[in-house]
């Protein structure tokens, strides 16, 4: 026999231990890793339309996140190894989360509150309610009120990606669309009117004007088009902007199992319902008028309804908020049906603060609202035990 | 089925091998308990010649198993063995000697009622690969007691790295239908199934085919862990739910496994091996080993002796009878094959990574991949914190000890450990009122 009697082993030298004795994956680095490198793909799509603006937000925001986790955990007395370290992660979307034009002091304050209550003193991974950036991101909006939600904010215009300055910035003619104004010399970067300010315009339509034709037209003309918003070109926040990389990052997320596709359902359907159903108030002289069911509207044939609901869809911080925020295992729900009901209330609860409310952060208050809502979710979805 | 998972089949590399005899070691030492209950009683003396096929151990008590000789030889002691199931067992060493006599085989049993069927399988000292496992024998009279409706053959692979049930199956389709039909017939029961995984769609063929004229119905499920399971088995056969903790004959349904309707089949006369309960099939495999396949091993061979057949490549740090997700780590080599051994896996330091745990994600993973609808996450919580009553109120008990929620957990927690643990109290509490 051609064993080798060393291979062969001796009693007492063996392991021993439960089963099962193979396991799906190699420990936790996936997760911190699946959501850094989720976290990436919105990141580099925000360098590409804002330069190296939004590389110096996520520096200052990833720098400050990791120093102060490393200095929680000295003072704490607890090491953690860089496998276990969320911090990262935390980092990257926090500056995600803001506008690239945004002073040092907004991530570093965001990061403060995201690494420090947000995720340390609520316990760490897995044990924190909130999810931690989105309670940085509306502690930072509520302190900067007028950094974050500025007049108008700038992008790279065509030929300029990547390489160009946003400081070199002019405003976009109005009725003028980002692709069809190549800069001229000297200009690198548009500046636009957020659509927060557009949809302020909406809201408050000039007096005299009939309404909902009027309204119609409105959103017609002053909205921008959903590729606008789909792809960046209409400005944002740094990770934000462009809805296909955060659509390429769930992606990512749903090929390594944390995306769930029952969330974003949920929330993509119930965003749209929303926003198709929800009363808009517009003032019409001195009177308000709310017609229910914009998402039916029509202007000279022009289907305007399913360009709000486009718009609302692909603006602001719902897609980031859907398919990269809310995932996160520690504060989404544990069940299917779970999965569902917390997409759906986001979906819902964004598309109220935004129209009925006009809250800024939208998005982010809606992700906290629901993370309250998790442990009744929960408690109200659980699987029913076979034979009981 | 709700939960539960395809698990990666990369391991399988014994598919497609054939079936190797074992040859006889120097020395076998049978044990005389095999299944759950009480050991047989020696009734040999040392010095003495055996046949194959010989009784070595009587059945004094009606837990008790007959254990019959594997192989012809000479007794040279009675001592204890450790199996990987239980410690310090009553055991005959054995040296065989070839060339003695042949005994005659079992004569071929003409099985008119359930009675005649469970005396045959008592008489050839099977187990009865249940959990718990009662004997064969025992396994149906109880069956026939309670009235069973539904007769489900298990033919399903069930854990990655064990390939037997295949080789098994594709060889004794044929003796393997004799029994369903047999013992539907007997035990009046009003469906008899096969269950086979769809996996294997040749098979599934000619399982259909060969089923034609015959009550037996062919159930080709889906390749998901556990659904091997005799809880899952009933509840996506039947439709009915055994209840928390109980067996399927408690939802009116009888699951024997494959390999006990083989032996069955050999005690029936149905097929070539007359002695069924004195060889157990199984994959011998893992990263340590160098021939790994398919192998007929004596019962009472040690697991040393074979890995030394076999070769191993690597050292080898962890040695498991059983499959991947449910066997048993067993802590020495001397351990000894019984007629429940289906597999016997050597993993080398590589090969045997289980990672250290972190804390929970609350990822959710464990309890959406639990086949019964459990909370693994919250059973550890109570578990550790030794809450009983949060145990009870839970449902500990319905935990099929899969191990499927420490496979997913990405955090490595324990588990499946400590619902395995938490149902065992529950179980005991139970039966001690
Ligand atoms: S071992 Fe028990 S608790 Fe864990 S998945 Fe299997 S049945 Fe569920
Ligand atoms: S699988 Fe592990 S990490 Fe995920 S919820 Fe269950 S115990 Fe927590």
């Amino acid at each position: 026999m051609d064993a080798r009697s060393d291979y062969l082993p001796a009693a007492g030298t063996l392991r021993l231990g439960p089963p099962p004795f193979i396991r799906g994956l190699p420990g936790m680095l996936p997760i911190t890793m699946s959501f850094s490198a989720a976290a990436a793909v919105a990141l580099a799509a925000g360098v590409v339309l804002f330069g190296w603006q939004a590389v110096r937000v996520a520096a200052i925001s990833t720098a400050s996140a990791l120093l102060l986790e490393s200095v929680f955990n000295a003072l704490s007395g607890r090491s953690r190894s860089w496998s276990e370290s969320h911090a990262l992660v935390v980092g990257i979307l926090l500056a995600c989360t803001l506008p690239p034009t945004v002073s040092w002091r907004v991530p570093v304050t965001g990061a403060l509150i995201a690494v420090l209550v947000g995720q340390a003193m609520s316990g760490g991974l897995g044990n924190y309610l909130w999810h931690p950036v989105a309670l940085g991101r509306v502690f930072v909006q509520v302190l900067y009120h007028e950094e974050l939600t500025p007049e108008r904010w700038p992008v790279l215009a065509r030929g300029r990606l990547l390489w160009g300055d946003l400081a070199m910035a002019e405003p976009l003619p109005p009725l003028a669309t980002w692709a069809s104004s190549p800069p001229p010399p000297g200009v690198e970067a548009w500046t636009l009117t957020p659509p927060v300010e557009h949809l302020r315009a909406v809201l408050s339509a000039a007096p005299g004007e009939a309404a909902p034709g009027a309204m119609a037209a409105l959103i017609r003309d002053l909205l921008p088009p959903w590729w606008d918003t789909l792809t960046g070109t209409a400005g944002g926040a740094v990770g934000e902007a462009c809805g296909l990389a955060v659509i390429a990052a769930g992606l990512l997320l749903a090929w390594r199992g944390f995306l769930r596709w029952r969330m974003v359902l949920g929330a993509v359907l119930a965003a749209a319902l929303a926003a198709a159903v929800l009363p808009v108030h517009v003032r019409v002289g001195d009177g308000m008028h709310a017609p229910w069911f914009p998402g039916l509207m029509a202007a000279d044939h022009a289907p305007v309804g399913a360009a709000w609901i486009a718009f609302h869809l692909t603006a602001g911080a719902l897609l980031f908020v859907v398919f990269i925020l809310a995932p996160d295992p520690s504060s989404s729900p544990l069940t299917s049906w779970g999965h569902l009901f917390f997409g759906a209330i986001i979906g819902v609860l964004t598309i109220l603060l935004r129209v009925v409310a006009g809250i800024p952060a939208d998005a982010f208050w809606a992700l906290l609202a629901a993370n309250t809502l998790v442990p009744l979710i929960d408690r109200l979805t659980r699987r029913r035990v076979l034979g009981t | 089925m709700t939960g539960g998972i395809s698990l990666p089949r990369r391991d399988d590399s014994t598919r497609g091998r054939p079936l190797i005899d074992l040859e006889l070691p120097a020395e076998l030492r049978v044990p005389m308990l095999q299944h759950d209950g009480r050991p047989a009683t020696v009734c040999v003396d040392p010095g003495q010649t055996v046949a194959r096929g010989q009784l070595l151990g009587k059945a004094e008590h009606p837990a008790a198993l007959p254990v019959l000789s594997p192989a012809d030889g000479r007794v040279l002691a009675i001592e204890v063995v450790d199996t990987a199931r239980a410690r310090d067992v009553p055991a005959v060493r054995l040296r065989p000697e070839s060339g003695g006599p042949i005994a005659d085989g079992a004569p071929a049993a003409e099985a008119a009622c359930v009675n005649d069927i469970a005396a045959a399988a008592e008489a050839a000292g099977l187990a009865g690969h249940a959990r718990p496992d009662p004997g064969l024998g025992n396994l149906l009279r109880a069956a026939a007691g309670r009235g069973i409706q539904d007769l489900v053959i298990n033919a399903l692979p069930g854990e990655p790295m064990l390939t037997t049930r295949e080789l098994l199956l594709n060889g004794m389709l044929e003796p393997v239908l004799q029994v369903a039909e047999r013992l539907h017939a007997t035990l009046a029961t009003r469906h008899v199934w096969l269950a086979i995984s769809s996996a294997d769609q040749a098979l599934a063929r000619r399982a259909r085919r060969l089923s034609l004229r015959r009550p037996v119905r062919v159930a080709v499920l889906p390749d998901r862990y556990p659904q091997h399971h005799p809880v899952m088995l009933t509840l996506s056969i039947t439709g009915r739910e055994v209840p928390p903790g109980g067996v399927p004959q408690d939802a009116g349904t009888l699951v024997l496994e494959l390999e006990a309707a083989v032996a069955l089949a050999g005690a029936l006369g149905l097929t070539e091996e007359p002695y069924p309960a004195a060889r157990a099939v199984v994959t011998v495999t893992g990263p340590a080993v160098r021939r790994p396949g398919h192998y007929r091993i004596p019962v009472g061979t040690s697991l040393a002796e074979v890995l030394r057949r076999v070769g191993c490549s690597r050292p080898v740090v962890r040695l498991v009878e059983g499959g991947p997700m449910t066997g048993i780590a067993v802590d020495d080599p001397e351990v000894v094959v019984t007629q429940r051994t289906t597999g016997i896996l050597a993993f080398d330091s590589t090969g045997d990574h289980v990672p250290d745990p972190g804390p929970c994600v609350r990822c959710g993973w464990c309890q959406e991949d639990c086949p019964v609808g459990l909370d693994p996450q919250r059973l550890l919580d109570a578990f550790e914190r030794e809450l009983r009553q949060e145990a009870l109120r839970l449902h500990a008990e319905a935990c099929l000890a899969c191990g499927l929620c420490s496979y997913v957990c990405p955090s490595s927690l324990p588990l499946a450990p400590a619902a395995g643990a938490l149902r065992q109290w529950v179980a005991a509490r139970r039966s001690g009122r």
